[in-house]
């Protein structure tokens, strides 16, 4: 067996009560981060993907939620841990960077004030030494004229500048984990390449892990290690980036790789979308929640199916030889 | 109309806003938009129309089918010179000109029901009686895949993916020729998304529409479109084929488009990483010359000098004083 992982995630579920009673938006997820690990984890809105890493920050807002199951950083577990305990782990050891920059930034204070009060949260060390940080580690996102980004103000930069802004925020306190959600969704294609290959260019110097929340299978495949692929609260599907893509073994999986129309190669006649829409989390239907819209639903399906064993794990009842027959041949990467 | 196929041509479009504030007009900064855009869209035909944003997509969208004012230049609708008709004298030409807008739920009025909605267009634009209105209302939400009794519901009451589907519907209503699409299918989760470009596809073939169709996502345009139109600053800097502007760019803005998009496939990585550098101009102070010129990689004395013009035509052209692949390739091991 491995040491203890950097992240272990078991059987969480995080439940809101309302009027139609308690409604789950993660039902039973568990997974490992190692460490300088790039997870991806994919599934569209709705998934419970943002509640998972909202979870683990230990930001789910408890005043209606129900959050139960184990995650253990570093051995050490979170849930129930007091605000004071998660203050010394949360921006130090894990960094969480937010899909909208300019709703993460305060728009009153100056980049670098902003960079300088998070370091200071967490260390003590003079202002002026904390301003210098400030400035190395927005050069160490790649802005240029640092010294000068750090006395604008947020409205003051374009959107992939806010972006690194961010990022560098997230850094300040060399975090172990970093967690992104959705980072480059707001951003032009030509800032999406820069602001990706700054993440991986940080986990080679820093050796942090990162978990990145993404309905871009794009995106999984330029960086990931892993992926983890999340449908109605659950992960349905789970491997190594390459396994995965090579060979996906859940039907909605394939239908994800059938939506996304490719950008080489032949063009598909049509899209081999997936029919109908994602189901209510307060009206989940019994069993597998992808049932019915798969088109190999059977029997078996009627009862929910846990997560295989083994490197690349799937959710789904349909038998090994079956599955290898129905998947559709064009489906991803070959 | 014209003999050649085009139902829609821009010649050297212009829409310029001023901005800045001062009590004086002349001193006002222009910021060129659409900056002198030449294209044609023939008949039938599905163009995309790409760019980062700012580049000015959206506004000549809004342009082509004169939702918005024309600054300068010439816009022909089948012929006829729209670009500075009167909103009187397009009216009749409204129905044949139909827009689909990114967000439905901000182009579908909350207080009315789907059904309302799309009866709207034929009560404006034709004298059909409130029966035959009801049938087609029908037909239509069917066509789009929704269910007759939609009708009486509202807008709120539906997921993006319906709501859009809506939009859809109201734009095709009185079978339009040309439907402009802007971001269509952006704000859509992927398996939705895909669903809505099948619907596109099918819809195009069967009611003959010609699409101009402006997203972010190249892969979606690509899937999407029979041409392309690539937009840098306000102006085109290429045109052509979609299959061949993605395999094959010419320009070299285009080539940092393509080098961008993350691939599915995990065997092929990105070619050259990060050919673009640094951040677009302000469109109020784009570089003269070449407006890419202060990003390229290849970019020359001269490109500074002369603003390159798109050779080749509205059909297929480059506007690049250095192309990708010509003789004077800058990347060719013989050339400059």
């Amino acid at each position: 067996m491995s040491t203890d992982p950097l992240l272990e995630v078991r059987d969480l579920r995080v439940g809101f009560r309302s009027d139609e009673g308690l409604v789950e938006a993660v039902r039973g997820v568990s997974f490992r981060v190692e460490e300088r690990e790039i997870m991806g984890l994919a599934g569209e809105s709705g998934s419970g993907k943002s509640q998972t890493l909202l979870a683990i920050m230990g930001l789910v807002d408890s005043t209606n939620a129900e959050i139960s199951g184990s995650i253990r950083f570093r051995g050490q577990e979170l849930i129930g841990m007091g605000g004071r305990g998660l203050d010394r782990i949360r921006g130090n050891d894990m960094a969480m960077i937010f899909q909208d920059p300019m709703t993460a930034l305060t728009p009153v204070y100056k980049i670098g004030t902003q960079i300088v009060e998070q370091i200071r949260a967490h260390e003590t060390c003079s202002r002026r030494a904390a301003r210098a940080r400030a400035v190395e580690l927005l050069r160490t996102v790649g802005i240029p004229d640092p010294g000068g980004v750090a006395e604008r103000y947020p409205h003051q930069l374009s959107g992939g500048m806010r972006q690194r802004a961010v990022i560098a925020m997230g850094l300040s306190c060399n975090p172990a984990l970093l967690i992104a959600d959705e980072p480059t969704t707001a951003l032009d294609v030509t800032v999406q390449a820069q602001v990706l290959d700054l993440l991986m260019e940080l986990r080679d110097a820093f050796g942090s892990s990162l978990i990145l929340v993404t309905h871009d299978l794009g995106v999984v495949a330029e960086i990931a290690d892993s992926v983890s692929i999340m449908y109605a609260g659950r992960l349905v599907e789970q491997g190594p980036k390459r396994a995965l893509f090579r060979d996906p073994q859940h039907p909605y999986s394939w239908g994800l790789f059938g939506s996304t129309p490719p950008f080489e190669g032949a063009k598909p006649d049509r899209l081999s979308a997936i029919p109908g829409a994602p189901p209510k989390l307060s009206n989940l239907p019994a069993g597998c929640a992808f049932r019915p819209r798969c088109a190999h639903a059977f029997g078996a399906c009627a009862e929910l199916p846990e997560l295989s064993s083994g490197a690349h794990r799937h959710a789904c009842w349909l038998p090994d030889e079956s599955r290898a027959r129905l998947r559709p041949v064009e489906g991803s990467a070959e | 109309m014209s003999d050649d196929g085009v139902i829609l041509r821009a010649e050297r479009l212009e829409r310029t806003y001023s901005v800045g504030r001062t009590p004086f007009p002349s001193r006002r900064r222009k910021l060129r938009a659409v900056d002198g855009v030449t294209l044609d869209v023939r008949e039938g035909e599905s163009l995309g129309i790409v760019g980062e944003s700012g580049c000015g997509k959206s506004t000549l969208a809004r342009c082509l089918i004169r939702l918005d004012k024309v600054s300068g230049g010439h816009l022909s609708f089948d012929g006829r010179d729209i670009a500075q008709a009167s909103s009187r004298n397009l009216r009749p030409l409204r129905r044949q000109m139909q827009m689909i807008f990114q967000d439905p739920a901000a182009s579908l009025n909350p207080r009315r029901r789907v059904g309302d909605l799309l009866a709207e267009p034929f009560r404006i634009h034709t004298d059909a009686s409130e029966g035959d209105i009801a049938r087609d209302v029908r037909g239509l939400l069917e066509r789009v895949g929704m269910r007759p009794e939609h009708a009486g519901r509202f807008p709120h009451e539906f997921s993006g993916g319906q709501k859009q589907r809506i939009g859809i519907a109201r734009a095709i209503a009185l079978r339009p020729r040309l439907v402009v699409a802007d971001e269509p299918v952006s704000a859509l989760d992927v398996s939705i998304q895909a669903q809505v470009i099948n619907l596109l596809d099918d819809l195009r073939d069967e009611f003959a529409l010609t699409y101009v169709f402006i997203a972010h996502d190249l892969a979606v345009v690509r899937q999407i479109s029979d041409r392309v139109a690539v937009m840098y600053l306000g102006e085109i800097v290429e045109i052509g084929p979609s299959e061949r502007i993605f395999a094959a760019p010419r320009h070299p803005y285009s080539a940092a488009l393509r080098a961008a998009v993350p691939r599915t496939r995990i065997d092929t990585a990105r070619p050259d990483k990060g050919l673009v550098e640094g951040e677009r101009p302000s469109p109020l102070d784009p570089p003269s010359g070449c407006k890419f010129r202060s990003r390229c990689p290849y970019a020359q004395d001269r490109c500074a000098l002369h603003r390159p013009t798109l050779s080749g035509g509205p059909i297929e052209g480059v506007a690049c004083h250095y192309p990708l692949g010509a003789p004077t390739d800058p990347r060719a091991p013989a050339g400059r």
